[in-house]
């Protein structure tokens, strides 16, 4: 690491407390919305707890000025302590352990052939523009940003597994997943695909990848086309610049000059947007996870939510948010690394 | 006095007939207009399309009795009922009505924030905007439709908890455009001479720089209203949104969840309940996206006149 950058990575970190007290301090804010009955329910780590709603309020003080709850409150947060949930019966910080690794593996499977697949297109469509093929690259792209992801999911599933009888919702058919809940089946990740592999138990491997097509196919779609808009927006200008002008009259074949010299360069915007992408799926898994009944932290969250389930949201949305802060943190480090000049900023 | 006011609106014209040009030329951007001004007048037409019962919420879809089975198309019902024999025809008219409304309005609230919070860190910077940036950064470090979620149980289920809930997690974007839009602005030689001529500070913003920051809100507007109503639709199809019968695209698609696998010899029975109000609310975020997208190739000056 050279010292411009290391100097870079410490700034950003120090920006992190800032950044993290704000977005406590807006998830507080929210949680002051509810009267204290309610919030005590924040407190609340066992059901029994319950029959004495009092006693938290005296105890953290849920009747006193907002800053004494607030350091109470970051307090019990810090310690791990987000709340039971009612809706799961479970404390919220065990169920978004849990139900995390089935999200994780949606985003795993889609968020390759997003970028990927947006970067191919972005940039054939920059080629190749003004020809049909960008024509239809570009009305491909408006149509899947605008689709709503829950619809796409339901007219997917009404084709397929209503229609064909194919592709149904769920994590694993019912066979799957009775055998990954017997003793034969050792858990190592919660991802099931890759539990499979290391079970070495294809029959499972399979199912899992045969209900995860559905739910791939849909956030992909919806989101392939942030890419490659960038893409091709960002290979056009590269395409423009002097230096590729300079390459061709070195004699440099265009095979060349667009492979090796103009989609490295445009590729840096599309980094920053891959990070913000991945992290932003979390928002895309709540409504895929619920069409798709793929019970992973988003259709917790989803059906937390409906039930009023105030710990749980309430935990979800700051777990979303660190989410979202950290990728920003690993987008801005990895983008000073590629490109120089923005640690002069 | 009034031909120098006629001098100076001359150049906003030209450039207002450049737009129009632009646009006619592109196929795109005439089908975005075409579709934002067909679902324009069925939301305005509403009342004499889907002629609402005296007396009832218009709102209120009304029901032939409370079966659960969706029926297909008959003359009765024009595109069937869906469950629990709400008429599906008058549940997208006056679906459109009902996102029209939501959109202008979180839209517009956010705009009217946007250009007063933007306004004051852009044009006098120092704590102020320092302060007011740092808070729109906090409501931005989080993914939107989380954060509405979270606002949406804090204020209760309904299309206004969605409504405002949207319109907090909306106005950020606004003021950072606005405050973007003032910070390029000021630093030109009209506005500076305009202070030397002891102009005041309203007089500056409200007649000089807010102006010249109308076209690149109006591009960031008309992107925006098709993100809002696919989120207001999501929350709404999640289940957060107005109780059940309500002419609201989201909800009329989350009661088709349960006929998407049809009857024993035909699978596509119901087709008509999942595909109707989804095919509406696809068109019409498809049409202000395709009219927000021709406004950004017209107005981005990087790009307009290649």
């Amino acid at each position: 690491m050279s010292v411009s950058l290391r100097v870079y990575v410490a700034r950003r970190l120090l920006l992190l407390i800032p950044t993290l007290i704000g977005m406590t301090l807006l998830i507080f804010a929210i949680t002051q919305l509810f009267d204290p009955i309610e919030r005590a329910s924040l407190y609340v780590t066992d059901p029994r707890q319950a029959r004495s709603v009092q006693d938290i309020i005296e105890k953290y003080g849920l009747d006193k000025p907002f800053y004494i709850q607030y350091f109470n409150w970051l307090m019990q947060m810090l310690s791990g302590n987000l709340g039971w949930s009612q809706s799961l019966h479970m404390r919220v910080l065990d169920a978004i352990i849990t139900r995390f690794p089935a999200t994780a593996e949606l985003v795993i499977f889609s968020v390759p052939l997003i970028i990927l697949g947006g970067i191919f297109l972005g940039k054939i469509s920059a080629v190749k523009r003004n020809t049909v093929i960008d024509h239809a690259c570009r009305v491909m792209a408006i149509i899947g940003w605008s689709l709503p992801s829950f619809w796409l999911g339901i007219m997917l599933l009404a084709i397929f597994y209503g229609g064909l009888s194919i592709f149904p919702p769920g994590r694993l058919s019912v066979w799957a997943e009775n055998l990954v809940r017997s003793g034969e089946f050792k858990t190592y990740t919660g991802l099931y695909t890759v539990d499979a592999i290391i079970n070495l138990n294809w029959p499972v491997f399979i199912d899992a990848i045969y209900h995860l097509i559905l739910p791939v196919i849909t956030l992909t779609t919806i989101n392939i086309a942030l890419i490659m808009r960038v893409m091709r927006s960002s290979m056009l200008e590269q395409l423009g610049r002097m230096y590729i002008t300079a390459a061709k009259a070195r004699g440099l074949d265009s095979k060349t000059v667009i492979n090796k010299h103009a989609t490295r360069n445009a590729l840096i915007p599309v980094v920053t947007l891959s990070g913000l992408l991945t992290a932003g799926m979390l928002s895309g898994a709540v409504i895929t996870e619920t069409v798709f009944e793929f019970k992973g932290v988003g259709y917790f969250a989803a059906r937390a939510a409906v039930q009023l389930d105030i710990p749980a949201v309430i935990g979800f949305a700051l777990f979303a948010g660190i989410l979202f802060v950290i990728a920003n943190l690993i987008v801005d480090i990895l983008y000073a690394y590629i490109d120089p000049r923005i640690r002069l900023r | 006095m009034k031909t120098s006011m006629e001098l100076k609106e001359s150049p906003r014209i030209k450039e207002f007939k450049f737009i129009l040009k632009r646009i006619r030329d592109n196929p795109l951007s005439i089908a975005g207009l075409v579709l934002v001004t067909l679902f324009g007048i069925i939301a305005l037409m509403a009342p004499i399309l889907a002629p609402p019962i005296e007396g009832r919420d218009p709102y209120v879809i009304p029901r032939s009795g409370y079966y659960p089975e969706p029926q297909p198309p008959s003359p009765e019902h024009p595109f069937g009922t869906t469950e629990g024999q709400y008429d599906l025809y008058y549940g997208v008219i006056w679906g459109t009505r009902a996102a029209y409304r939501i959109g202008v309005l979180v839209v517009g609230v956010s705009v009217i924030i946007g250009i007063l919070v933007g306004s004051l860190a852009g044009y006098y910077k120092g704590v102020i905007d320092e302060i007011l940036m740092r808070l729109t950064d906090i409501l931005l470090a989080f993914p939107g439709l989380i954060l509405a979620m979270a606002l949406v149980v804090a204020f209760g289920p309904g299309l206004d908890s969605i409504t405002l809930a949207l319109i907090l997690v909306g106005w950020p974007g606004y003021a950072r455009l606005v405050r973007g839009e003032f910070l390029r602005i000021s630093a030109e030689d009209f506005v500076e001479a305009a202070k030397s001529i002891g102009c005041s500070d309203l007089r500056i913003i409200m007649r000089h720089i807010l102006p010249n920051a109308i076209f690149s809100l109006l591009v960031y507007a008309s992107l925006d209203i098709g993100s809002i109503i696919l989120v207001a639709a999501a929350l709404s199809f999640l289940g957060l949104g107005p109780p059940e019968g309500y002419a609201d695209w989201g909800q009329l698609i989350s009661l088709s969840r349960n006929w998407i696998t049809g009857t024993a010899n035909n699978p596509f029975a119901y087709w008509h309940v999942y595909t109707i109000p989804g095919i509406f609310l696809f068109l019409f975020v498809m049409g202000w996206n395709l009219l927000g997208d021709a406004f950004r190739d017209v107005l981005d000056p990087m790009l307009r006149r290649r």
